[in-house]
């Protein structure tokens, strides 16, 4: 087990720099879950400390663990929310409504010719569900391989392969002809 | 999967996390900071930035591409970032072009069409008529590297002395000339 303090400055160097690379993808990890910007960047800053305090087991999987870090301070971050309200709302149930109101910022680059595409996928992710949304984002934007998926969800292989397909089919669904 | 899933796939991957080109614009600044006084790392970046860029950590993804422009005697290179100005290199000339271009997007088209012109007319500066100026705009799948020419006598020449006379937009040539002398530096507001 890694722990901060034994490993070696490179092992040190390597995760600051997964760190610093993969924050953008942390951040719309962390959104698939709240919605307002400033409370994902709250919530991976969160993750981070995780991601130092407790290190993590292989380098090879430093990716997947982040990813992990993220999920479990976001469903903390909603469980505190909730305890706040005083609903008692089972976890995994109410996570599709996420927090009340509309999502503030964006998920993506903007840019002009991306623009109305870029509106277009992020109305249509709000509208699919938690977990088929949640293994789209690592995929496609992670670029993590349904192993690594896997890993950070807690789920198996087949059913991150099986949750990307329906996810795919329900954004098509969403979309349209836009796509085309 | 079938292919109309394939092609929503890549469409998807077109856009990129909000923030991602700030990191990959800022790791390429620094990969052509080191290459200035580093020719086997200019090499190295000239060859295959993509490896330069995993060599940091960061992955480009198989939509992304680098346009590398290497700077000649006689040309100049402004590169109009998408994500943040990164302020410290720069000249006040420069953060001003960029300032404007980032908040006005038909000054930034003009800029790439007709920079001179557009930066003539527009801040009513004098350039050197010697020197020929490019403006790239990056994008999210798509960015622009300027190269910094290496005088072969690792001094500047007439045209690069004209360039800073009059205020050529080429931070790295900017960042080349620790102080400009007294004067030298000739740009009219």
């Amino acid at each position: 087990m890694w722990k901060p303090g034994t490993d070696s400055v490179a092992e040190h160097e390597r995760d600051t720099v997964l760190l610093q690379a993969s924050y953008p993808l942390l951040v719309v990890v962390a959104r698939q879950y709240v919605h307002s910007a400033d409370d994902a960047d709250d919530v991976v800053q969160e993750a981070v400390s995780r991601f130092w305090k407790y290190g993590r087991q292989q380098a090879e999987n430093g990716k997947a663990y982040l990813i992990s870090c993220v999920r479990h301070a976001s469903l903390d971050y909603l469980k505190d929310r909730q305890r706040r309200k005083q609903e008692e709302l089972a976890v995994g149930q109410g996570l599709d409504a996420r927090c009340a109101g509309s999502p503030t910022g964006s998920l993506f680059e903007s840019s002009l010719e991306l623009e109305e595409w870029r509106k277009a996928v992020e109305r249509a992710l709000e509208q699919i569900p938690l977990e088929q949304r949640e293994v789209l984002v690592l995929k496609i934007w992670g670029e993590c391989t349904f192993p690594q998926i896997g890993e950070a969800l807690g789920i198996s292989l087949n059913t991150a392969a099986s949750r990307y397909r329906y996810g795919l089919l329900a954004l098509r669904k969403l979309l349209g002809e836009s796509y085309c | 999967m079938d292919e109309a899933l394939c092609k929503l796939e890549e469409r998807l991957r077109l856009l990129r996390p909000k923030g991602e080109t700030t990191v990959l614009e800022s790791a390429l600044e620094k990969l052509v900071r080191q290459s200035i006084h580093d020719p086997d790392q200019l090499e190295r970046l000239r060859l295959d930035p993509g490896q330069c860029l995993g060599d940091l950590g960061i992955a480009l993804s198989p939509e992304q591409v680098i346009h590398l422009h290497q700077e000649v005697a006689g040309e100049a290179h402004l590169v109009l970032p998408l994500g943040e100005i990164h302020r410290e290199d720069l000249t006040p000339e420069i953060i001003r072009i960029l300032a404007r271009a980032k908040t006005d997007l038909g000054f930034a088209a003009s800029l790439v069409e007709d920079p001179r012109r557009t930066i003539e007319e527009e801040f009513h500066w004098r350039l050197p008529g010697s020197v020929q100026i490019f403006v790239h705009q990056n994008q999210v799948n798509c960015l622009h590297v300027v190269l910094p020419w290496d005088s072969p006598t690792g001094e500047l020449t007439d045209q690069e002395l004209d360039l800073v006379a009059g205020a050529g937009p080429s931070p790295v040539w900017w960042r080349r000339i620790v102080k400009p002398a007294n004067g030298v530096n000739g740009v009219g507001g």
